[in-house]
Order: C-alpha cells, then sequence, then structure tokens
C-alpha cells in the first residue's frame, strides 16, 4: 500500500482555520481510531499551533487526501476545510513533507526550535495507540535523524529569531554569568513575560517583576518565581538590578535620564543593561549616553532577528541535502517492501513450472541422471531471472526510480499473472 | 645549514599564514568545517614550531634568545602555544584570529631578521641569563596577549554601545571574559616580569663588569614593572573593573612597547645581545 499525507499549514489556511483544525489529545486519538478504522494501517497525526497533519499508509490503493481531510472533519464538523486550504501528499512528496517540517524549514520562523520535538511526540502518541508499524517505525528513526542532522550539522536553528530572545543573546554578550545578576522586569504583558521566562531559564540571581496593574504583576511574579516590585516606587531600587527590561504599553517614557543617573552613582559604575522593548518606548534612549549603561531598544533588537532568519534561510539548501540523503535511503528501504513480494512470486513462478516438468520426465530417467538435470534447470533458471532481479532490486533500491520499479513490478506480474496465482 | 634554517624558518611563515587565514575565514564565516580546519592547523604548526626551535638551538649550541630573529622565533611560538592552551581549556572561540595575528607579526620579523649567530659571549650560554632572558620573552607574550584582549573588549564595547551586531558582536566572547582574559593575561606576564627582573639584578651585576642601575633596558623594565604593578593592586584593593581596567592595562601595554623601542635605541654597552 501507499503512503499518503494532508498538511493544513500557514501556507494553506490563515490562523484562524488553523486554530479551529488544532486538536488536542483527545481529538487526536479520536481522529486515529476513525483513521485505523477505515483508511490508514499505520501513521502520525501532527497538530501545533501552526499546522495540522496526517500521514499514513493506505489500507487500500483508492484512498486519497481527501479522505484524510474528510476525516479532520468528522472530528471537527463545524469547520469549512477548502480544497486550497490543504496540500495531500503522495509517496516521497508525504516522506520529503515530513523531513522538512522535523527540520523546521516549513516552519513559519524558519528553524523553529521547537518542532522536532512536536514531531517525535506525534511518533509516540501514535505508538501509545498502537498505530505504529514497521513503515512507520522506520520512518520515526528517519524523521529524528534528520531532524538532528539538521541541527548539528548545518546553523538552521543558530541565532535569536524573536525579540525578547535577542534581548537575552546581547545581555549574554556583556554577561558571562546570569546566575550573578540581578534583573528587573517592567510590564508584565506577553513580551514581559517572554522575557521574564527566559531569564529564568537562564538562572538570574534575583528576577523582580513590576507592572501597573499589580495583580498581573503578581501573577507573572509567581510564575516565574521573582518577587513583585510596586510599580509606584520602583524607581528607587533601579540601582540593584544589572539587568532592565521594560515591556509596558505606556504612551510616555516611565523611566528618565535622572532615574538611571541616579542608580549608576549609586551601583559605583557597576554596568548595566537596559532593554526597552516597548513600542512607544518606555526609557529615554538619552540614557544610551551614560557610559555604564549598555541601552538597546526593539529597532536595534529587530536587526538581530533579521540578520538571524536571513542566516537561517541561507542554510535552507543544505539542510535539503540532508533531507534528500535521508529520503532516498528510507526509499531504498521502503521501495523493496514492494518489489519483494513480486520478486517472490516471479521467481516460484518459474519454480513451480520447473518442478512440473522435473515429475513429467522423472520415470524417463534414472537418479544419477534426474540429479545432474534438476541442477541444471535450477541454473538455468537462476541466469534467466538473474537481469530482471538485479534491475528491479537497482531500481527500488536507489530509491530515484521509485515509479519505474513498481510500473516493472505490475508488467511482470501481469504478463506472468502472478495475481491469479 | 644556514640556508637550511632560513628556508625551515620561512616555511613556518607559511604556516604562520595558513592558521591565521583559516582563523580569518572562521571567524567570517559561520561554516563549522574551519573550525576543525583552523585547530589542526595550529596544532601542525605548534608542532613545527617547536622542533623548529629544537633544531635551531641544537644548531647554534644555546637557547634561541641572542638576537632579533631567535627571540622573535620564540616569541611567536609562546604566543601560539599560550593560545592553543587558552582555547583548549576555555573554549573560548573567536578570539584566535586576532592573537593568532600577533603571533604571524612576530614571525614576519623573525624572518625579516634572520641571522645565525653561533658565536656569543660564555655569560649568554648558562641558565641564569637563560632564565632571565626566557622570562622576559615570556612575560611581553602575556602583555601582547593582554593588550589583543584588551582591544576586544574596547571593540565590542563599542558595538555594544551603538547598537551595531555585526560579526565582531557574534563571534567575541562577552565582556566580562575578555575582560578577565586581558587581566589574567597580564597578571601572568606581571609574575613573569617579576622573576626576570630579580633574576636579572642578582645575576647581571655578578657577570658584567659594566653593569649599571641606569641602563636604559633596566630602568624602561622596571617602569613597565610599576605600571602593570599599580593596575593589579588596584584592581585587587581598589574599585576598578570594566572599561576603567581595560585602558589601564592597554595605557600599561602602551608604556611596555615605548620601553622596548626607546631602550632598543639607547642601547647601553652591557644589555644588547642581538
Amino acid at each position: 500500500m501507499k503512503i499518503i499525507g494532508i498538511s493544513l499549514n500557514h501556507n494553506t489556511c490563515d490562523l484562524n482555520l488553523r486554530e479551529a483544525v488544532y486538536l488536542n489529545d483527545e481529538e487526536k486519538s479520536k481522529l486515529i481510531y476513525l483513521l485505523k478504522d477505515k483508511y490508514l494501517s499505520e501513521g502520525i497525526v501532527i497538530s501545533t499551533c501552526n499546522r495540522t497533519e496526517i500521514y499514513g499508509v493506505t489500507v487500500s490503493p483508492e484512498i486519497s487526501a481527501k479522505d484524510l481531510r474528510d476525516a479532520i472533519l468528522k472530528i471537527k464538523p463545524q469547520i469549512e476545510v477548502k480544497e486550497q486550504n490543504y496540500l495531500p501528499m503522495f509517496a516521497c512528496s508525504a516522506v520529503n513533507h515530513l523531513l522538512k517540517v522535523a527540520t523546521g524549514i516549513d516552519s513559519m520562523i524558519v528553524g523553529d526550535s521547537q518542532i522536532l520535538g512536536q514531531v517525535k511526540d506525534a511518533f509516540l502518541f501514535s505508538e501509545e495507540h498502537d498505530f505504529l508499524k514497521s513503515i512507520f517505525h522506520r520512518l520515526q528513526l528517519v524523521t529524528l535523524k534528520t531532524g538532528k542532522r539538521a541541527i548539528l550539522e548545518t546553523m538552521i536553528g543558530n541565532g535569536a529569531v524573536s525579540i525578547s530572545y535577542a534581548a537575552i543573546k546581547v545581555i549574554e554578550k556583556i554577561f558571562n554569568n546570569l546566575e550573578t545578576k540581578n534583573a528587573l522586569i517592567v510590564g508584565a504583558g506577553e513580551t514581559g513575560e517572554l522575557a521574564a521566562v527566559h531569564l529564568k531559564d537562564k538562572n538570574v540571581r534575583e528576577l523582580a517583576i513590576t507592572n501597573r496593574t499589580e495583580e498581573r504583576g503578581k501573577a507573572l511574579a509567581g510564575k516565574v518565581g521573582g518577587k513583585f516590585l510596586h510599580f509606584h516606587d520602583f524607581r528607587s531600587e533601579l540601582h540593584k538590578y544589572d539587568i532592565i527590561i521594560s515591556a509596558t504599553s505606556a504612551n510616555d517614557y516611565i523611566l528618565h535620564f535622572e532615574d538611571f543617573k541616579k542608580a549608576i552613582k549609586k551601583r559605583k559604575g557597576n554596568p548595566v543593561v537596559v532593554m526597552d522593548i516597548a513600542i512607544p518606548r518606555d526609557i529615554d534612549p538619552k540614557v544610551a549616553g551614560i557610559d555604564e549603561i549598555f541601552y538597546h531598544d526593539i529597532d536595534s533588537l529587530k536587526v538581530i532577528v533579521e540578520s538571524n532568519l536571513e542566516k537561517r534561510k541561507k542554510e535552507i539548501p543544505r539542510v535539503k541535502e540532508i533531507i534528500e540523503h535521508e529520503a532516498v535511503g528510507f526509499f531504498a528501504w521502503y521501495n523493496t517492501l514492494e518489489i519483494l513480494p513480486t520478486l517472490k512470486l516471479f521467481r516460484e513462478f518459474f519454480e513451480e513450472i520447473r518442478s512440473d516438468e522435473m515429475e513429467k520426465i522423472s520415470h524417463k530417467f534414472d537418479e544419477r541422471q534426474l540429479e545432474k538435470i534438476d541442477k541444471m534447470t535450477k541454473r538455468l533458471i537462476g541466469r534467466v531471472l538473474h537481469n530482471p532481479t538485479l534491475e528491479l532490486r537497482h531500481l527500488s533500491e536507489n530509491g530515484k526510480d521509485y515509479e519505474k520499479a513498481a510500473e516493472y513490478s505490475q508488467i511482470i506480474r501481469e504478463l506472468f499473472k502472478l495475481e491469479e496465482k | 645549514m644556514n640556508q637550511t634554517i632560513n628556508i625551515l624558518n620561512f616555511l613556518l611563515l607559511l604556516l604562520y599564514f595558513s592558521v591565521f587565514y583559516s582563523y580569518f575565514l572562521d571567524f567570517k564565516r559561520d561554516d563549522k568545517k574551519f573550525f576543525v580546519v583552523k585547530r589542526v592547523l595550529l596544532f601542525v604548526t605548534i608542532i613545527y614550531s617547536a622542533v623548529f626551535l629544537t633544531i635551531l638551538s641544537l644548531q647554534l649550541g644555546h637557547l634561541p634568545i641572542t638576537n632579533k630573529f631567535e627571540i622573535f622565533s620564540l616569541i611567536s611560538f609562546s604566543v601560539l602555544f599560550t593560545y592553543f592552551l587558552l582555547e583548549l581549556l576555555s573554549d573560548i572561540r573567536g578570539t584566535g584570529f586576532f592573537i593568532v595575528g600577533i603571533g604571524l607579526i612576530f614571525q614576519i620579523i623573525s624572518v625579516l631578521f634572520f641571522k645565525m649567530e653561533t658565536e656569543v659571549p660564555d655569560a649568554l650560554k648558562n641558565f641564569p641569563l637563560s632564565s632571565h632572558v626566557v622570562t622576559a620573552i615570556l612575560s611581553y607574550t602575556a602583555f601582547s596577549i593582554s593588550s589583543a584582549y584588551a582591544l576586544m573588549y574596547i571593540v565590542l564595547f563599542k558595538k555594544l554601545k551603538t547598537s551595531r551586531f555585526d560579526m565582531f558582536f557574534q563571534k567575541l566572547p562577552n565582556l566580562e571574559i575578555l575582560e578577565k582574559l586581558a587581566f589574567l593575561s597580564s597578571l601572568i606576564g606581571f609574575i613573569l616580569l617579576t622573576f626576570s627582573v630579580i633574576i636579572g639584578l642578582i645575576w647581571l651585576p655578578r657577570v658584567f663588569s659594566n653593569f649599571s642601575y641606569f641602563d636604559p633596558k633596566l630602568v624602561s623594565t622596571v617602569l613597565v614593572w610599576i605600571f602593570y604593578g599599580v593596575t593589579i593592586f588596584i584592581k585587587f584593593f581598589g574599585n576598578l573593573y570594566g572599561k576603567k581596567l581595560i585602558l589601564f592595562l592597554l595605557l600599561d601595554f602602551i608604556v611596555a612597547v615605548l620601553a622596548v623601542v626607546t631602550s632598543s635605541v639607547l642601547q647601553s654597552s652591557f644589555h644588547t645581545f642581538g
């Protein structure tokens, strides 16, 4: 049977549809039971915020990507998925697409570091649901190997590609060990939260949060294991912090030149990193003039993000080489699965004829003569089948002439009526 | 044999160029293949250099410390060897391009001043002199490395202040590491120079009858020692870190360079070997 796939992703669907089609674990379980029941003998289901995809081995040749779409719609009856909203995939294209997804080159942010883990989880989820058989077990190994090779052998995952992470990268160019530094986050919105999480991951010594809305600030402080500072008096404690990241939605500056001048005086010249990642800006850019302050705003950090994305894009051809190499290896194995039964039937067919003819002449010769004839006929058949066997194996194993190998296999089956046998 | 040594020295220069170029490519391009190539080349160059210096010493019958060619060969080797250990132990990458560059400059000087001197005064062949000169050479090597790190600090500092996130920003280690490396190198240089001065002050008056405490080389070396000593003292007992420390170290190195140049011009009768 054949490998097929379907992908609803950021290239084929808008955000609303992607959100609507997203499957939680319960829905994925239901979908797998449905697929197992009617369409696929084995496979995987990937569902993230940017894509929902099904890959599998069909139970019959008539099953198509449209059937997989219909299966999704049975789980999500309220949504509408038009033909242009999904990408149907067959054989090589399905495997190639899966490998592209795993390496992050098909991600919205090229080189996305989370996707390989999500693909790995999808395989594990299938395994738990007894939906992984020999072909997808093999594909699991190939996919994870390809993803790891892309990370290790190329720079597809290098560099910060979000403003918050770029800010952390700049901070790491100033301080060697963040575990000895104190950090203050001004603003507990989405950006502030992301920065706080990054800093927590870096194990900063003390993480403080201040926010105009106390409740929200305290919630974030609790989440990241930091302390909350009241918004009306946090300026008096500025000098205690080596890293200050501001990301509020205030319309005017909330930290001024004088605030930092006083803080630096109290710090006896110890340097401070100030990241203003708010729009409009929260901090008076004049503070950049103070020698001990490393000030960066969203525009300067954007430069890092864009340059890193550009570099990642340049790595795509190298990742594609890895994908091609691994896909060829996979199909060399996979195609032999299709060819082997044909070769077996082919040889059995000739062996049957030979045995039949041997039987017919068995009474005409003595045992010694029969033995010689038996050996000779076996050699004869071996030589007759040698070239077609080799050619078929070669076509299937090189991974590139899959269709030709399948065509030859079909011709042999039809000419010798092997199916009827 | 002189011709052979000269050819070997020139080949060494070519190796230095190749190491420098591979470090430059690694610095410039994000390509993992250069990482292995540069380390292999560095290792090969160090081995070649060590073998070369051994052959040279055997040929001369004394340590290669008696003229500019020999001394700069030794300095360039010690620069490369020190950096090799630093890279291996600290796993700090991205600074090799600068340090290997210093080694290359010294090796060029060595080739330019090639001179085989087998006949040297007996005084220059004994152990105290060897220790005195070798420790002095190593101390200036350490000061050179320190100044390279200090310069890297200034470059990165400027990039960070002006938000120019280019190749230097990406490849150089962080400011605190550069500061640490610059200071440690100067501290090691200071300790070595202290040994050199002590050995010199004890040994030179005994051997050279025309010894003078006002010898330009002696005075300038003591001056360098004082400058570095003051910086280290303030660092340990005062409030000196970050950019201020780096500026102090750069000032110390400028003093060291001026001291070497000045004392070379004002050569005294006894303190000149090559």
